[in-house]
């Protein structure tokens, strides 16, 4: 498991180093110009000062999160008018959010000190014959110097922080030990992710005040020595990065065990094939479709009862094969290639503890009905607000005393543990044969089938070499070798990683 | 009269100044003139006017009505940075930049003169021998780690550091202890002849007034009540308020005879 995590550590250290000091230097950039110049007009400086502060009282994630359909848009808004788009996932979406975090700290610590400058000082300033502009650079900034400094190490503590949680929207960084962690119950990766930003953060935060201290008492050595140990820093995290620069093949995963080994399986194969790729981890639903249709996710897999309910807005049931086959063909309109099913579903289903389901007899979700009044539903992050959940809850009527939303791995842990009596299951986890859970039957077919498709970006649509790379994916995954994959991950006892379920999928396949 | 004939260095002609919201005029038509190479002390109640009359010479201040001429020439029209970089300003509370050494300093205004580094060097040796601070020993120090006293001394050393014809001095020993202050007083005095000087000086110690000055201007309520040589002010002073200001040292320094002559072993 530590070799596992050390093994991906130049990768995510780099990036997140990148980030944040990318996001610390253009914060700095921006907040120190500012300070000086609202630093003499009252009002401007309140504002400034309200803005900043309100800005960091966002929760980062959702910080992060706000970028991605912002930059989204600006960018199909530059495509239409300019002609060009860029990349709205990934770094930039991360830079933004992280940049307006970094700011509040340097301006409130510069407006601080300017404001508090000596008067004797300034009014010495003046009548040696400084300019104004003379005494703000000669006298006022060095003076403030030490408390910059200071608001810098803030910034640079929250930013590396912070930073982590950049991996959701597609930028990679010591957070995706964290979020993958997170999702396959590994809990090395999530203490090791954890540990090596806390250490990140430590290293810059003691080199700053080490720089701090040589500003503050004019010792060169000090300086030196600190702006030294930046130095190798940067060089020792980013020289990953430098080694290859080739657009690679970016492969995106929704935020639960499956996605994660499928992208794993899908990410082998094109090394495999000599193609150079990147991962986009734990992404939402609706996210990931979008990244694909602009070009920042290559490929991934989705399932079609989710495009056609979240995408496609359909509401009717024709049966699977009618709803493939309107998929393939409402993708294709759009510039997405759908290579087809991989052989399984993934299925929405309702599923209770077998004793439980018995003991009210229920068997199907109209029996559900009938007793929900009385029950208590876990979901994961997304199902209450789907329109499967809308459509399920018309057709039957369902109405429960309790919701609550879980991290599905938690989910499964409430039904065992009695907390909820019904969840929200994936008929492809492996949980569901484990736990020996029952899965409540849809008479009135509200719910759609969910056949796990393989889905290529405009980038790689008609590229006959790429798509031979991944065709002989699909019809190659059975619901048991699947669920079986999606165990090994989820194993509690014997835990493996979602490469090694991957590799185990590979020799188990139906091919 | 030591005034007349000789040359007005600075000359203020019915100059007033009120202060943003302000009721009354800090300065109401105010005129004086200062005869070059004198020392003019300023004397008078704390918010009399005196500082605010200071700040007008170096156009730290600007005047509501009336003009400032120094050297003969109006400064309304003078660029106040050039011209502060002309005067020598010194005051209470010292103001040296805490972030530059001692010589750093004193050399602040001939630096931003364009002066050649190597005579701002030996400009700065030369003051601080004047001084009477040992060069080789203060020039890198910082002013944290000087006593008041030489503080001071080295704020009087960077008013002097260009060669200023006219000294603006604040109440220069406000804040230093009684001994100190005598000998930077008398140093002052010594050299302002030295260099000759042209120097308004700002002080609430009418002994000090008296002991210092060629012409004292009494100051009350914005307005200059009267101007003369010391000993024109003792003999005829304006009003009673004049001389009750020349009366307290007179009879302080009677009280003090009395007691030490009274005093045993003495």
């Amino acid at each position: 498991m530590m070799g596992a995590a050390l093994a991906h550590l130049p990768e995510y250290l780099g990036a997140h180093v990148l980030l944040s000091l990318s996001a610390i230097a253009l914060g700095f950039a921006i907040s120190l110009p500012l300070a000086v110049a609202v630093s003499r007009l009252p009002r401007l400086r309140a504002l400034a000062l309200g803005i900043a502060s309100v800005i960091q009282t966002i929760p980062g994630l959702a910080l992060l999160a706000l970028f991605y359909p912002l930059l989204l848009a600006l960018s199909a808004f530059t495509l239409r008018s300019f002609g060009f788009g860029f990349r709205a996932l990934g770094f930039l979406p991360a830079l933004l959010a992280l940049t307006l975090y970094s700011i509040l700290p340097v301006l409130r610590n510069t407006l601080t000190a300017l404001a508090g400058t000596d008067p004797a000082v300034l009014m010495a300033a003046r009548a040696v014959g400084m300019t104004p502009r003379q005494s703000l650079w000669k006298v006022e900034l060095p003076l403030a110097a030490p408390f910059v400094m200071a608001g810098l190490r803030t910034a640079s503590v929250w930013v590396i922080g912070t930073a982590t949680l950049s991996t959701p929207v597609g930028q990679t960084s010591l957070g995706n030990y964290i979020f993958t962690g997170l999702q396959t119950e590994n809990w090395v990766f999530v203490l090791f992710g954890c540990v090596a930003a806390a250490m990140l953060s430590l290293v810059v935060d003691r080199l700053l005040a080490l720089a701090e201290s040589g500003i503050a008492t004019g010792s060169r050595p000090r300086l030196g020595a600190a702006a030294l140990g930046l130095l190798v820093v940067l060089g020792t995290s980013l020289a990953p990065l430098v080694a290859g620069a080739d657009r690679p093949v970016v492969v995106g995963t929704k935020s639960f065990e499956e996605q994660y080994v499928l992208g794993a399986l899908i990410e082998e194969r094109l090394q495999r094939a000599g193609y150079p790729s990147e991962r986009r981890d734990g992404l939402g639903s609706t996210v990931i479709f979008r990244a694909l249709r602009a070009g920042d996710v290559d490929v991934y897999v989705d399932y079609s009862g989710t495009l056609w309910t979240t995408q496609m807005h359909r509401s009717d049931m024709p049966g699977r094969e009618v709803v493939l086959k309107e998929l393939a063909q409402w993708l294709a309109r759009r510039g997405v290639k759908d290579l087809g099913p991989l052989g399984f579903e993934n299925a929405y289903a309702f599923a209770m503890r077998a004793d439980r389901a018995k003991a009210l007899g229920v068997e199907s979700l109209t029996d559900l009905a009938a007793v929900a009044p009385r029950l208590k539903i876990g979901g994961d992050f997304e199902i209450f607000s789907r329109p499967e959940w809308q459509a399920v809850v018309r057709a039957y009527g369902l109405r429960f005393s309790m919701q609550r939303q879980y991290q599905a791995n938690f989910m499964y842990r409430a039904l065992v543990d009695g907390d909820v009596d019904v969840i929200s299951a994936f008929s492809s986890d492996g949980r569901i044969a484990q736990y020996g859970l029952k899965l409540l039957a849809d008479p009135r077919h509200a719910l759609p089938p969910y056949d796990a498709v393989l889905l290529v970006s405009p980038r790689f649509a008609a590229d006959e070499k790429f798509l031979g790379v991944l065709r002989p994916l699909v019809g190659a995954l059975d619901l048991t070798a699947m669920q079986r994959a999606n165990l090994m991950v989820d194993d509690a006892h014997d835990k493996k990683t979602p490469e090694e379920a991957a590799a185990w999928l590979t020799r188990h396949s139906t091919h | 009269m030591l005034t007349g004939a000789m040359e007005s260095a600075i000359v203020l002609d019915e100059v007033s100044v009120t202060y943003p919201g302000g009721e009354r005029p800090a300065l109401d038509r105010v005129s004086l003139a200062v005869p070059e190479g004198r020392l003019l002390v300023l004397v008078g109640e704390s918010g009399s006017g005196k500082t605010t009359t200071l700040h007008l010479i170096n156009r730290l201040i600007v005047p509501d009505r009336g003009r400032v001429l120094v050297l003969g020439r109006d400064i309304a029209g003078v660029d106040g940075v050039a011209l502060r970089r002309g005067i020598g300003f010194v005051f209470q509370s010292i103001g040296l930049f805490p972030h530059m050494s001692v010589a750093a300093n004193i050399a602040v205004t001939p630096s931003l003169l364009g002066w050649p580094q190597d005579d701002v060097a030996a400009r700065v040796n030369e003051l601080l021998t004047l001084v009477g601070l040992a060069p080789e020993v203060f020039s890198r120090r910082s002013p944290a780690s000087l006593s008041g006293g030489q503080q001071q001394r080295v704020g009087l050393a960077r008013a002097l550091a260009a060669r200023p014809a006219i000294m603006l001095m604040d109440e220069p020993f406000g804040a230093l202890d009684p001994l100190t202050r005598d000998e930077l007083s008398a140093e002052v005095r010594a050299i302002h002849d030295r260099l000759g000087l042209t120097t308004v000086l700002v002080t609430h110690d009418m002994t000090e007034a008296l002991l210092l000055a060629d012409l004292i201007g009494v100051m009350r309520d914005g307005r200059l009540v009267q101007v003369g040589t010391p000993e024109a002010l003792l003999a005829r002073p304006a009003d009673d308020g004049v001389r009750a200001l020349f009366e307290h040292p007179r009879r302080r320094t009677e009280e003090l005879a009395r007691a030490l002559h009274l005093a045993p072993g003495v």
